[in-house]
C-alpha cells in the first residue's frame, strides 16, 4: 500500500496528464457525450446571456447588409400579394368561390408558420458544423423542425433547452436532405463532405439516378418527402461540373449552397405547415412493418 | 508576488476572452486561425509544479471546448502543451535563473522566441490532427495547421511584449 502511494505520488504528473487526455479524447470521439454536451452548453443560462450579447453586437455591425436583405425579401412579398390579390378580384368577379381559398377539410396540412431566431453561435470551418439559436422549447420549437432564411434551407433542429436550440446545419457530414432538381424533377441527396480545399462551403449530390440530365445552374430544392421541409424550398443551385464521364459526374455533384453560413445571423423556424405530418409518417410506417 | 498573481490571473480571463470572441471566428484568408492562448503557459513560475500546469491545461482546454463548442479538442492539445512544458523547460534556459520568476520575463528573447515556437507547434499539431481525423484532404489540414501557426506566434509575440511591460510594472522583479 505504501509503495502504492509511493507510486501515486511520484508519477501525480504523468496519471493525471493521461487521465484528462482519456477524458479529452473521449469527449471528442464519442458522439453521444458530444450531443449531451452541446445540450448542456445551450441550456445553461449564463453562457445563454453572454452569447445573446455578442449576437446584439454583431447584429448591429451588420445592420446596413441586415437591411438590404430585408428590402430584398419585402420586395418578393409584395409581388406575391400583389399577384394573389388580383387572382381573388378576378375569382370575386365571376361570383365562383375559387378553390385555392377553400379551406382543407382534412385538417392536415395545417398553415404555414414560423419563428424568427437569432444566430448565438456558428461555425462554418469543421466537418460537423453546428449553428446555436435564441428560440427554444418556451417558445414552441421542438427537434426535427425545418430552419431556413431567406437564402434557402440552413438545417435541422437537432435539440432543444428553454432558451435555445442547436441546429444541424446543411454543412455537417451527420446531415443528408432529401432534394429534387428543378426543372427535371430528379430526386437525390444533399450531403456535405467538409469545406473544399480552398474553404468553400459546396456541397454534393448523391444517389442520383444514373440516367439522370443535369446541367449546370439546375435549381436545388427540397423533395417534400420528409416531414421537416415542404416541398420545393430552395436548397441552392448546381456548380460547376468537372470534365469526366457522364457516369462519374453524377457521382459527384457540386452544389453552391443558397445560405452564407459565415454571414448568418437570422434564421426562421418552421414550425407549421409541413404537408406530412411526422406522428402520422410515423404511425403509417409502424403499422406496414407490423404487417 | 501578490500583485504579480492579480496579473496573472486577469491575463489569464482576458486571453480567454479573446481568444473566444474574437481569435476563433477568424479565418484569414480561410485557413488560419489564431490561436494565441498557448502563451498563457508561459506565464507561470518556472517552478511551478507539473500537476498544477496539467490541471490549468486541461481546464483552460475545458473552458475553451465548452464556449466553442469543440468538445475535447483544445482540451487534449493544451493539456499536452502544459505537460510538456515541464518536461522541456530544464532543456530552455540556464540552471542559475531563478526558478520563482516566470520563465518569459528571465529567459531572454531568443530563448522565448524558440521556446514559444517550440509550444505553439506542439499545440497546432496535436489541434490539427485531432480536428482533421478521418480527414482524406491532409494538404489541406496541414496549410490549415502550418497558416494558423504563423499568425498566432505573432499574436502571441505580441501578446507576451505587453505581458512583460505590465508584469515589470508590478514589480515582480
Amino acid at each position: 500500500m505504501q509503495r502504492l502511494l509511493e507510486f501515486l505520488r511520484t508519477h501525480a504528473s504523468w496519471l493525471l496528464f493521461l487521465l484528462i487526455e482519456a477524458v479529452a479524447l473521449g469527449l471528442l470521439f464519442n458522439g453521444s457525450l458530444y450531443h449531451r454536451f452541446v445540450n448542456v452548453t445551450t441550456s445553461n443560462a449564463l453562457l445563454g446571456r453572454i452569447y445573446v450579447w455578442v449576437a446584439e453586437g454583431r447584429g448591429y455591425m451588420g445592420l446596413r447588409e441586415k437591411n438590404r436583405q430585408l428590402v430584398e425579401q419585402n420586395a418578393l412579398l409584395m409581388r406575391d400579394y400583389l399577384e394573389l390579390k388580383q387572382q381573388l378580384a378576378y375569382g370575386q368577379a365571376d361570383t365562383v368561390r375559387p378553390l385555392y381559398i377553400l379551406p382543407d377539410t382534412l385538417g392536415q396540412t395545417p398553415p404555414f408558420d414560423y419563428k424568427v431566431a437569432a444566430v448565438l453561435s456558428r461555425s462554418i470551418e469543421h466537418k460537423r458544423n453546428l449553428l446555436v439559436v435564441d428560440k427554444g422549447r418556451l417558445h414552441g420549437i421542438a427537434p426535427q423542425m425545418g430552419v431556413v432564411t431567406a437564402g434557402g434551407v440552413v438545417g435541422i433542429v437537432a435539440s432543444v433547452a428553454e432558451n435555445f436550440s442547436v441546429v444541424v446545419p446543411l454543412i455537417n457530414a451527420d446531415l443528408r436532405l432529401s432534394c429534387k432538381l428543378i426543372p427535371k424533377g430528379y430526386s437525390a441527396t444533399l450531403a456535405w463532405d467538409g469545406p473544399t480545399q480552398a474553404g468553400e462551403l459546396v456541397a454534393r449530390l448523391v444517389d442520383l439516378s444514373t440516367h439522370a440530365l443535369i446541367a449546370e445552374g439546375d435549381t436545388v430544392v427540397t423533395s417534400g418527402f420528409s416531414a421537416v421541409f415542404p416541398p420545393n424550398m430552395y436548397v441552392g443551385r448546381i456548380g460547376k461540373i468537372q470534365d469526366q464521364s457522364h457516369e462519374q459526374s453524377l457521382r459527384d455533384v457540386p452544389v453552391e449552397l443558397g445560405v452564407h453560413f459565415a454571414t448568418l445571423d437570422f434564421v426562421y423556424i418552421i414550425t407549421e405547415g409541413v404537408p406530412l405530418n411526422k406522428a402520422f409518417i410515423d404511425s403509417l410506417t409502424n403499422s406496414i412493418t407490423a404487417r | 508576488m501578490k500583485r504579480y498573481n492579480i496579473l496573472l490571473f486577469v491575463s489569464v480571463v482576458i486571453m480567454l476572452l479573446l481568444q473566444i470572441w474574437v481569435f476563433s471566428g477568424m479565418s484569414i484568408l480561410r485557413y488560419a486561425t489564431p490561436m494565441p492562448y498557448v502563451m498563457l503557459a508561459m506565464l507561470f513560475p518556472i517552478a511551478t509544479p507539473k500537476v498544477y500546469m496539467v490541471l490549468f491545461g486541461g481546464g483552460v482546454g475545458l473552458i475553451l471546448d465548452y464556449f466553442l463548442l469543440t468538445p475535447g479538442l483544445h482540451m487534449a492539445a493544451f493539456t499536452a502543451v502544459c505537460f510538456l512544458r515541464g518536461l522541456f523547460l530544464p532543456y530552455a534556459f540556464p540552471v542559475d535563473v531563478p526558478q520563482e520568476s516566470p520563465c518569459v520575463l528571465r529567459l531572454g528573447s531568443l530563448r522565448v522566441s524558440l521556446f514559444l515556437l517550440l509550444l505553439l507547434s506542439i499545440h497546432h499539431v496535436l489541434l490539427f490532427a485531432l480536428e482533421g481525423w478521418g480527414e482524406v484532404d491532409w494538404l489541406y489540414v496541414l496549410m490549415r495547421c502550418l497558416a494558423s501557426l504563423s499568425v498566432s506566434y505573432v499574436m502571441a509575440w505580441i501578446a507576451l511584449l505587453l505581458w512583460g511591460g505590465r508584469a515589470k510594472e508590478s514589480r515582480f522583479r
